[in-house]
C-alpha cells in the first residue's frame, strides 16, 4: 500500500488539476481525483501493459469529473470561469496580473469562450493546465491525433477571432 | 505587457502564467485510508470478490509476494514506472542474479575532487555534513553525456565496510536523472522497498541485503557477463533532487542515511 499511496503523491496535482478543468468546484475536483485513485487500483489488473501509468490515471480521474459534473448539472469550464468577476464565493481560479494587459487578456478569453468546447478544452489543457498530449487525450477521453486537431483547429480560430478584434494575433 | 504582433499561442502561455488554480489537496493518505478500510471489509460496494482479488494481488507484488505475480505484464509497467527514480531502475526477480566475486565497482575512473565537476556535466549536489566533506576517493563512471560521479568514504567505526567493497564505508554517486544508460537495481520480489520524502523530493530506502546493485555499460574483469558487473548492496537510498538522482549506500540507519540526504543541495 505504501506504493500506491506514492503513486498517488505523484501524480494528485495534475488528477485534480483535470478533475478541476472538468468538473468546475474545487470540492467536487477534490472527490472526483480521489474517487478516481480508488478506483484506479481496483483496476491495476486491466492495465494495459506498455502503456504510459500516468495518462491512464487521467483517464480514470478525468471519467469520475465527468460524471460528477453531469450527475450535479453542467457547471462553467475552467476558461467561463476564468472570465467572471472574482469573489463570487465558490473556490475560483484567479487571474494574478502578469505579462498580459487588462484588455488583452479579456480579449483573449472571450474569443476562448467563443470557440466550439472540444477546441477550447483541448487548448484549456495544453496551455493552461499544462498537460501533455498524451495526459489531454486521457483527460477530454479522445485520441492523441484528435488533441492535436482540435488543437490546430482551435489555435487557427482563435487567430481569426483576434484579427477581427483588431488585433494582430 | 504582452507586445502587439505575438503568437496566439505565446499569450497564450502568459495567460497560463497569470492562472492561479486552487491548491491540490493531500490525496494520497485518504486513498490510502479508503483502499485500507475496503480491504479490511470495513465498506460494502460493488463485485467485492474481483475488487478484493486485485487489490491482494497488487498488494502482494509489491509488499511482499509471488514470482508470478511479478511476472504478470498487466502489472510490469506500472512497477516499471513506479520504482523508478530518475536514472535508477529498479527490478523485481523472484532470485537474485549470481554475484560476482572480486567484480569491480563499476565506479570508473579515479579523478580529483576538483576535476569532477567537469566530468560530471551537471551540478553536483554538495553537502554541509562533515562525514561527506572531505571524500577519499572520487570516481567518474562515463556515460553517453557527461558520468556518474561517485564519492567514497573510508570505512570506520560506525561506518563499516560495505559488502564487495574493501575499505568503503560509505558510497554516494550522482549521476544526471537524464542518464542512459543509468544504474539498475535488481531487489527481490519479496523486499520490502519503503517510500521516504527527502523535502520535497520522493525516494526509496532499500534497507536489507537482498538487492544487487549493475552499472550497464561497463566491464567486469571478474568474469561478469559483459557490461554487468553485480555486487550486492548494502542499505541504500535512492533519490531525486534538482534533475540529479543521488544514491547512497552505507550500513547506516534509515534516519541517518535521510538526515545526511537533507544536507544534500
Amino acid at each position: 500500500m505504501d506504493a500506491y499511496e506514492e503513486i498517488v503523491r505523484r501524480h494528485q496535482t495534475t488528477a485534480f488539476r483535470v478533475a478541476y478543468a472538468i468538473c468546475g468546484s474545487r470540492e467536487d475536483a477534490e472527490e472526483a481525483a480521489q474517487d478516481g485513485f480508488v478506483k484506479a487500483y481496483r483496476a491495476l489488473a486491466r492495465f494495459r501493459s506498455g502503456a504510459p501509468l500516468r495518462p491512464w490515471l487521467l483517464r480514470i480521474v478525468a471519467n469520475e469529473a465527468r460524471n460528477r459534473r453531469v450527475a450535479q448539472g453542467r457547471r462553467a469550464g475552467l476558461i467561463e470561469r476564468l472570465q467572471r468577476v472574482p469573489g463570487s464565493g465558490e473556490a475560483a481560479p484567479s487571474l494574478e496580473p502578469g505579462l498580459l494587459a487588462g484588455a488583452e487578456r479579456g480579449e483573449l478569453l472571450a474569443a476562448l469562450a467563443r470557440l466550439p468546447a472540444h477546441s477550447r478544452e483541448a487548448i484549456a489543457c495544453t496551455y493552461l493546465l499544462g498537460l501533455s498530449e498524451a495526459e489531454t487525450a486521457a483527460a477530454l477521453s479522445c485520441r492523441p491525433g484528435t488533441v492535436k486537431s482540435r488543437l490546430s483547429r482551435g489555435l487557427a480560430r482563435l487567430r481569426a477571432e483576434l484579427e477581427r478584434g483588431g488585433d494582430d494575433g | 505587457m504582452a507586445e502587439r504582433g505575438s503568437t496566439v499561442e505565446e499569450r497564450l502561455r502568459l495567460l497560463a502564467a497569470e492562472v492561479e488554480l486552487p491548491p491540490a489537496p493531500e490525496l494520497a493518505s485518504t486513498v490510502r485510508a479508503r483502499l485500507e478500510r475496503e480491504q479490511l471489509g470495513q465498506t460494502t460496494g460493488r463485485r467485492p470478490r474481483a475488487r478484493r482479488s486485485i487489490a491482494v494481488a497488487f498488494a502482494i507484488l509489491l509488499l511482499g509476494g509471488s514470482a508470478a505475480y511479478a511476472a504478470s505484464a498487466e502489472f510490469r509497467e506500472a512497477i516499471r514506472e513506479l520504482l523508478g527514480i530518475g536514472a535508477v531502475e529498479i527490478e523485481r526477480a523472484p532470485e537474485l542474479p549470481a554475484v560476482v566475486a572480486g567484480a569491480e565497482l563499476g565506479l570508473g575512473e579515479a579523478v580529483t575532487a576538483t576535476a569532477a565537476p567537469e566530468r560530471a556535466g551537471f551540478r553536483l549536489l554538495s553537502s554541509t555534513d562533515p562525514l561527506l566533506a572531505a571524500p577519499d576517493g572520487v570516481f567518474a563512471r562515463p556515460l553517453q553525456s557527461g558520468a556518474a560521479i561517485s564519492f567514497a568514504y573510508r570505512a570506520r567505526p560506525g561506518l563499516p565496510t560495505l559488502p564487495g567493497a574493501p575499505g568503503i564505508g560509505l558510497l554516494l554517486t550522482q549521476l544526471d536523472s537524464e542518464a542512459d544508460p543509468g544504474i539498475v537495481k535488481t531487489v527481490l520480489t519479496e523486499a520490502r522497498i519503503e517510500p521516504v520524502r527527502i523535502g520535497d523530493s520522493a525516494g526509496y530506502w532499500l534497507g536489507e541485503r537482498d538487492h544487487v546493485v549493475a552499472f550497464p555499460g561497463t566491464g567486469s574483469s571478474a568474469g561478469a557477463e559483459a557490461g554487468e558487473p553485480l555486487r550486492a548492496a548494502a542499505n541504500t537510498l535512492l533519490w531525486e533532487r534538482n534533475g540529479v538522482t543521488l544514491r547512497v549506500e552505507a550500513e547506516i540507519s534509515r534516519p541517518r542515511a535521510v538526515r545526511l540526504a537533507r544536507t544534500l543541495r
